[in-house]
């Protein structure tokens, strides 16, 4: 999995990552340290088949650390 | 590098040109690139190429091609990684990228359209990519990127 943050202030991305611990961490850290809510970002999840997923706010939210009922999914 | 296409360059001010020995560093050294298995690298556009990004405006502005240093947002401390995707405005050689990116911009009440920029090798723009991805990290003025703004919808 591959998994994209992108900052919907900017339309920029913020980072690309292949581990999944490493792209909580970094949005985490952006909402934790940075001042981002859930809002400013969204995280695209892509497969080995090329399949492209996107977090749901509240799946984002629970990486996220500020709700941690949901568990991360790719959603078509 | 997937997805380049071939294009025919426009007539451009002709800009120094670096040594090629100077033209491409490899950022695998990098904490991020060990953390998350990319082989990032910094180069000068090396061919003539076709990118997409996402626009808020029609027709765009410069404001469309603002970096987060542009737009006045404090800069990450830590990574190297951090400072590179501050200074650059992302686009992405395969226009799917950019249309989904609009997708969810109208989804979040927001107007959207994809513009398709033209960049010419040899005029001294540089950018940063993997080769695993199609997502292209930019470093130019937001009016620079816009006057290389071809079409949009």
């Amino acid at each position: 999995m591959v998994y994209e943050i992108v900052s919907t202030q900017s339309w920029n991305v913020l980072g690309t990552f292949d581990d999944e611990a490493v792209a909580r961490e970094a949005i985490h850290l952006s909402v934790a340290e940075r001042g981002a809510t859930v809002a400013d970002l969204v995280v695209y999840i892509s497969d080995e088949t090329g399949r492209v997923g996107e977090l749901s706010d509240s799946e984002l939210a629970s990486w996220a650390g500020v709700d941690t009922s949901h568990a991360p999914a790719l959603r078509a | 590098m997937n997805g380049l296409l071939p294009r025919q360059p426009r007539a451009r001010q002709a800009v120094a040109v670096l040594p090629d020995s100077l033209r491409t560093v490899s950022l695998k050294d990098s904490a991020t690139a060990q953390r998350s298995g990319s082989d990032l690298l910094l180069q000068e556009i090396p061919a003539d190429l076709v990118v997409y990004r996402m626009v808020a405006n029609d027709p765009p502005t410069a404001i469309d091609f603002q970096s987060h240093y542009e737009r006045g947002v404090q800069p990450r401390p830590g990574l190297p990684f951090h400072a590179y995707a501050w200074l650059g405005v992302s686009v992405f050689l395969d226009r799917g990228r950019a249309e989904r990116l609009a997708e969810t911009a109208r989804r979040r009440g927001g107007r959207a359209a994809v513009a398709a920029l033209i960049l010419t090798s040899g005029t001294g723009l540089w950018g940063i990519y993997t080769e695993r991805t199609t997502h292209l990290e930019l470093f130019a003025l937001p009016q620079d990127l816009l006057d290389r703004v071809d079409t949009w919808s």
